[in-house]
């Protein structure tokens, strides 16, 4: 049996000692030369340390991934609860919404007493017909703002009928009729009334965006329940 | 629920240096000491990844400072000896940021009245520490490929000859042996061996 000259040779024969991968023969020559050679023994003590070394370098490595898998899951925690936390807040400010579409009375734009209601009348001297739509009209938006939608809806229907009105009185009293249908539980008349205005473009009577929104979800509302 | 290891336990679990035991304690230690850490990164201006950053140097450090004996727990609690550890790093780091000058005025006034640092003060004052993993990395990535395939991975000479495209097993061998001398060196440079 023969002890490797060359370095590198000396450092496997080494190693295949720590590692027992040597025979029973291999071995005791090996621990023969370590009790005849100091220099051996401080080699293989380094290659001890050498070895020690690397080892702990690899339970760090496992132990910097098990903190950084830890704290990607702490990451993905938080992700989720501000995920919630902000779908709640939203979740949250559409229910106020809806609540306010719901309850939140909604408001027509205020129609002056003006005589010119209907197209072509001449305010100081207005035909009994013209007379007569122009009080229907208002006692319409009347009843509406007291509750009586029955009345109103009587009274409104008659100015729609009224064939020579301007187009801005039609647009609002379509609305105030719209709105006296759903109030009084007729949803598909209101929803065909809505409709007519939902895309219109050259609507002179105007509603607001929010009011128009208050009308349709009521009516949605009412159709569902 | 795994239970929960008293510092003695912690101490002798790590110096066991077990794989398993190992990552049990690291995950206990995080869990335990997390809080603290984020919340004084956090009020010097520091973000998420910089407590991520300081928290892994300081669980290295302190597994570190257990193995080569410089930490007793006659002396300090572990999550007192952790904190201490994380101001070290966090201001090691910090300073390193020049732009970041105000925080460190910032942080010395808080550390004044920190009633947390006093008591292991001459366990963390030395200076600044290398983790092994950080001298590791400054290895070759050929050296550390033959020597994590040789070491962790137990491959033959013959399977790292042919992972690394040599072409022989001597070349594999002599590639190993230089890796090691590199290491040892690098181990001799920082005072580890």
């Amino acid at each position: 049996m023969k002890r490797p000259t060359d370095k590198a040779e000396e450092h496997d024969w080494i190693e295949q000692y720590l590692f027992g991968k040597m025979t029973k023969e291999e071995a005791v020559f090996f621990e023969n030369e370590l009790k005849n050679d100091k220099n051996l023994t401080k080699e293989m003590e380094n290659v001890q340390q050498i070895h020690k070394r690397i080892q702990e370098v690899f339970l760090e490595q496992n132990a910097l991934n098990t903190l950084k898998k830890l704290q990607a899951l702490d990451r993905r925690r938080i992700t989720v609860f501000k995920v919630f936390k902000y779908a709640g807040f939203l979740a949250a400010a559409c229910a106020a919404f809806i609540v306010y579409l719901s309850s939140s009375p909604t408001q027509f734009p205020n129609s002056e007493n003006d005589f010119t209601v209907v197209r072509k009348a001449n305010p100081t001297s207005m035909t009994p017909q013209q007379h007569y739509v122009f009080d229907q009209f208002f006692e319409g938006q009347a009843h509406i703002a007291e509750g009586q939608y029955t009345l109103a809806i009587k009274n409104l229907e008659t100015v729609v009928q009224f064939n020579d009105l301007r187009p801005y009185f039609r647009e609002a009293a379509q609305w105030h009729l719209a709105f006296a249908y759903l109030k009084n539980g007729d949803t598909v008349r209101a929803e065909q009334l809505y409709l007519q205005f939902s895309n219109c473009l050259d609507c002179e009577y105007p509603v607001s965006k929010i009011d128009r929104w208050k009308v349709w979800w009521q009516i949605q509302y009412s159709k569902l329940f | 629920m795994k239970k929960s290891l008293s510092d003695q336990q912690i101490v002798e679990g790590l110096l066991l240096k077990q794989e398993r035991l190992t990552n049990q304690i690291v995950s206990q230690l995080y869990q335990d000491n997390k809080g603290r850490i984020k919340q004084m990164v956090f009020k010097c201006g520091g973000s998420l990844q910089d407590a991520e950053d300081v928290f892994q140097e300081v669980i290295l450090i302190f597994i570190e400072n257990v193995w080569q004996k410089k930490f007793s727990i006659q002396n300090a609690k572990i999550s007192t000896y952790i904190y201490g550890i994380a101001e070290k790093v966090w201001l090691k780091k910090i300073q390193k940021n020049s732009r970041e000058k105000e925080y460190i005025t910032l942080y010395q006034g808080e550390k004044q009245e920190d009633d947390f640092t006093d008591p292991h003060k001459q366990y963390t004052e030395n200076e600044e520490q290398e983790t092994l993993i950080s001298i590791f990395n400054l290895l070759k990535p050929e050296t550390k490929d033959v020597l994590n395939a040789f070491y962790k991975y137990r491959h033959s000479m013959q399977e790292i000859a042919t992972h690394l495209n040599l072409t022989s097993i001597d070349s594999a061998k002599m590639r190993k042996y230089r890796g090691v001398q590199e290491w040892k060196q690098l181990l001799i440079d920082f005072k580890l061996i």
